[in-house]
């Protein structure tokens, strides 16, 4: 009986990235011929999670008043539009987290009247009682905030600390016509 | 050890690295599709002779 070694995770991974380039350390390919099982029960969650936040939010506009709608294929990561009155309009990128508060960080547009809405769903997302922690902060705030940053992922709770994460929604309350 | 030529994805129970997959701009929805329709398995020569495991890289990764 042979004894093989137990490599850890992070060692094989260094490993395999360090022989990448090097055809040698590779055994011949073999093919793995496409599946005709269903795909798993959970496939596909990750965009009705994406639309269900982004209903949550148009939720939260509207009862604040605001005109609000989601826009479609806009190229700029804008996911809803919102009207206060005549001539005056906010935009807004909703990004969508599960089971966490640390957001991979990606490239947003920091500008006046944008804001980026985070929603975050517990793990048990489809529970319908659970409510999402949900964060909204103008992108030149965080802008601001996470050019001061280095690190690849973002705490929203810290941000949280500095910015508060809810005041935002008062500029979406719709003025009573005169 | 997975015996790839008789692999059948719906026989395994996936769990991904959301955060890693993240980090690579993949979907969870895109890496399922990577294995439900088929790929080339290279295995790792000194990790395979060490473990007797399957590490490896697939044929996506070679193209990306």
């Amino acid at each position: 009986m042979s004894a093989r070694k137990k490599l850890p995770e992070s060692e094989i991974k260094q490993k395999l990235i360090a022989d990448a380039d090097n055809p040698a350390a590779w055994e011949k390919a073999i093919t793995v011929q496409p599946s005709r099982s269903p795909r798993p029960l959970w496939y596909g969650r990750s965009k009705h999670l994406d639309l269900a936040a982004k209903f949550y939010v148009l939720s939260v506009l509207h009862r604040l008043g605001a005109e609000a709608t989601l826009t479609h294929a806009h190229p700029d990561n804008v996911d809803i539009a919102a009207v206060r009155k005549s001539g005056e309009a906010f935009t807004i990128d909703v990004k969508t987290l599960m089971g966490t508060t640390e957001w991979q960080m990606e490239p947003f547009s920091a500008r006046k009247h944008h804001f980026l809405v985070f929603v975050c769903f517990e793990k048990e997302w489809s529970d319908p009682q659970a409510v999402p922690e949900v964060y909204i902060w103008p992108s030149k705030d965080l802008g601001s905030f996470v050019a001061r940053r280095k690190s690849a992922t973002l705490s929203l709770d810290a941000v949280a600390q500095k910015l508060d994460p809810k005041s935002a929604w008062d500029q979406f309350i719709a003025q009573p016509a005169a | 050890m997975v015996f790839w030529q008789k692999f059948d994805p719906e026989q395994f129970d996936f769990e991904f690295d959301e955060e890693e997959l993240a980090g690579h701009e993949v979907a969870v929805d895109e890496a399922v599709e990577i294995i439900w329709n088929g790929f080339d398995v290279h295995r790792n020569r000194a990790i395979t002779a060490a473990t007797n495991s399957s590490g490896g890289r697939t044929a996506a990764e070679d193209s990306s």
